[in-house]
């Protein structure tokens, strides 16, 4: 898969079309959220306390920020790209995803297209950045358009600096995860990129992991996750004619509400969500979200807002008479791929396929259980493990049952084992040994195997085998 | 013969067998310093071929664990949910470079197909469907079997470029209520197609020495 990002930089200020001559910044909660090159200039930074931002720039122009007006204004360049590559999708107001392998067969190279698509967009200014997966082609468009060779993307990303992380946003990395990484005295991507995955994941969680991931070149989010069941679409046609943004907001309230219902129902999570209207001129249009991280009933409703938004402004396009959110891509919730460590890329997709092929889950990768085994010895460990419900009897040459008394010892001398239908003799054990309170083991010889058996519940149970 | 000569013959066999890695060394998952690689024909198992082993868990244990550390292979494991990974862990393994599909569905073929360019060996008790064949011999990966013959076939072993059988023979420190498990021989032979390589016994475990030695018992 080859993934295409295009990054409008500082996007909040090209939407609010304030001109980037002069010193810009656009706040919220007393924060710099985005500045103009100008303000940048001057020393202004994204994050920084809008009282500093005042002392530092002191003509600064400031604009609260309004994810709305973000989000209206880049519809038309969305709706712009359509007309020259298939399958456009919007990760964020300022950030476009392109499957960069079908523009690049159609064109008949990843760079025509790329051309192609920067002239369509042109009066804006943006990177395009292109590589293997979507979080490295978005860090490839903020390097200032790179495009990564296929198989290159641990080399490019190496050389990227820690904090392209949070820079961001679509990339979903948890700021104070990255902030603690920092400290530690990582600088760049590939420092991180070194550190074994299952050492990032045990101190940093899935937060650590979801960074470790983008830092190697993986897509943290799998290709196909969980087949997406086709019931969880929700649509609407109103009695009236959507014409007003009031009433698209209303609108995309119910239908998210819908959506996240039987979403729930099902146990899953959206990361992909599919936005179409019907307009009074019997045209369809469609957009399409991608999120890094599960989308909640809020930020959803905020998208088919923004969306619904973003083709009434747009004009041209009359009211909308039928809407219809059906989620692409779902999760189920908190599913962490590769948490059990790295695998090699190729490793990966073959991964993919089989979870497509059999479920997400159906690809394990082992550990060794800490504490399981006490009291074993030192010798091979048993090489089966048995099914939890295999249990045996064994007797006394008299055919008594021997039982675990009390004093932990056994009641009778084993002689023969009764596993099934099958009858072994006893040719060798060990003195039982307690496991916890409740358990104790002990192993036995019989049949020309070894047995490692559990006393649980007044019953011989095998835990595993020889 | 003196004692000069065995250690003379002894330099030779060993300079020889240092040189069998680098003679071969993409046609074999290596399986180094186990008491099974001196069994194994290249001191591995060889890639775009079957191998068979009979039904001796313990004799695969100690093949994947050894290919997974010093051997440095990544290990896919279909359809085999009793193996105990923590044996592997126990015997030195190195269990980051396995992956398992203990249930494969209907199609275990297909999974076992999708592991071929993805994994350096795939383990697979099952029959090995004739169809996989051809795939398995254009690609880089060992596959490792439990059952006879492939499907279709007549019980014949011709697709075995190797086969590896082992049998417990002896568990030692274990007594009539005494001591724990210690060490384990496994008596081992290896035939490639019907001839024979080696025949021999090996000892797992940590203590080979025999506190006392239980084979049979005698009633």
């Amino acid at each position: 898969m080859r993934a295409l990002a295009l990054w409008f930089p500082d996007w909040p200020l090209q939407a609010a079309a304030v001109g980037t001559a002069g010193p810009v910044a656009i706040h919220a909660a007393h924060r710099v959220v985005a500045c103009s090159a100008a303000a940048r200039r001057l020393g202004v930074r994204r994050g920084m306390a809008l009282r500093v931002a005042r002392g530092l720039a002191p003509d600064l122009k400031l604009l609260p920020r309004d994810p709305q007006r973000d989000a209206r204004a880049f519809e038309p360049i969305a709706a712009g790209l359509d007309e020259v590559v298939a399958a456009v999708e919007v990760a964020r107001p300022g950030l476009l995803l392109i499957d960069a392998h079908a523009a690049a067969h159609y064109y008949r190279s990843e760079a025509r297209a790329t051309e192609i698509i920067l002239d369509a967009v042109a009066p804006h200014e943006c990177f395009a950045g292109i590589a293997d997966t979507i979080p490295t082609a978005e860090i490839a468009a903020r390097a200032g358009g790179v495009t990564v060779a296929p198989g290159e993307s641990r080399a490019f990303l190496a050389r990227q600096p820690l904090s392209t992380l949070v820079e961001e946003e679509a990339l979903g990395c948890e700021a104070a995860t990255v902030e603690k990484l920092a400290h530690l005295g990582l600088r760049t991507l590939g420092q991180l990129a070194e550190l074994p995955a299952s050492a990032v994941t045990s101190r940093f969680g899935a937060a650590g992991r979801r960074c470790h991931a983008i830092a190697s070149g993986a897509d943290p989010r799998p290709l196909t996750s969980a087949p997406t069941p086709a019931d969880l679409a929700a649509e609407v046609r109103p009695d009236e004619p959507i014409e007003r943004v009031d009433a698209a907001a209303f609108a995309a309230r119910g239908l998210a509400a819908a959506v996240h219902a039987k979403l729930a129902d099902a146990g899953l999570v959206c990361v992909r969500l599919a936005i179409t209207a019907e307009t009074s001129g019997g045209e369809e249009l469609t957009r399409v979200w991608h999120t890094p991280r599960p989308l909640t009933e809020r930020e959803t409703a905020d998208r088919v807002r923004w969306q619904l938004d973003g083709w009434l402004t747009a004009g041209g396009s009359g009211a909308l008479v039928g809407l219809r959110i059906a989620p692409l891509d779902v999760e189920k919730p908190g599913f962490a791929r590769g948490l059990w460590g790295t695998a090699a890329e190729h490793d990966e997709q073959a991964i993919s396929r089989i979870e497509a092929l059999l479920g997400g889950e159906a690809v394990l990768r082992p550990r060794p259980a800490v504490g399981r085994w006490q009291g074993e010895g030192e010798g091979p460990l048993p090489s089966r493990v048995a099914h939890p419900a295999s249990r045996v009897v064994l007797v006394d040459e008299a055919s008594r049952s021997v039982v675990l008394t009390a004093e932990l010892t056994l009641r009778g001398v084993p002689y023969a084992m009764a596993w099934g239908t099958q009858r072994y003799l006893v040719v060798a054990w060990t003195m039982p040994w307690a496991v916890g309170r409740r358990l104790a083991k002990i192993q036995i010889v019989a049949g020309g195997r070894a047995w490692l058996l559990l006393w649980t519940r007044q019953q011989w149970r095998v835990e595993s085998y020889y | 013969m003196n004692g000069t000569s065995v250690r003379e013959k002894a330099a030779l066999i060993e300079s020889l067998r240092a040189r069998i890695p680098t003679a071969a060394p993409q046609q074999y998952v290596p399986v180094p310093d186990s008491p099974l690689t001196a069994y194994l024909p290249h001191a591995g198992l060889p890639r775009g071929a079957v191998t068979r082993a009979n039904d001796c868990a313990l004799l695969v244990v100690e093949l994947l664990a050894h290919a997974s550390t010093a051997g440095g292979a990544t290990i896919a494991v279909v359809g085999w949910p009793e193996l105990s990974y923590d044996s592997i862990h126990a015997a030195g393994g190195n269990l980051d470079a396995f992956i398992a599909i203990p249930d494969p569905g209907s199609s275990p073929a297909r999974v076992v197909a999708l592991l071929l360019d993805a994994v350096d060996l795939i383990v697979y008790p099952g029959p090995i469907p004739r169809p996989l064949l051809g795939k398995l011999r254009a690609s880089p990966a060992a596959l490792l079997t439990l059952a006879a013959g492939a499907t279709g076939t007549t019980g014949t072993t011709a697709e075995h470029r190797l086969r590896i059988d082992g049998r417990i023979t002896a568990f030692h420190g274990i007594g009539a209520g005494v001591g724990r498990i210690r060490s384990i021989d496994l008596d081992v032979a290896t035939h490639a197609g019907d001839r024979l390589l080696r025949r021999g016994t090996i000892t797992l475990g940590k203590h080979p020495t025999a506190i006392r030695r239980v084979g049979e018992r005698r009633t």
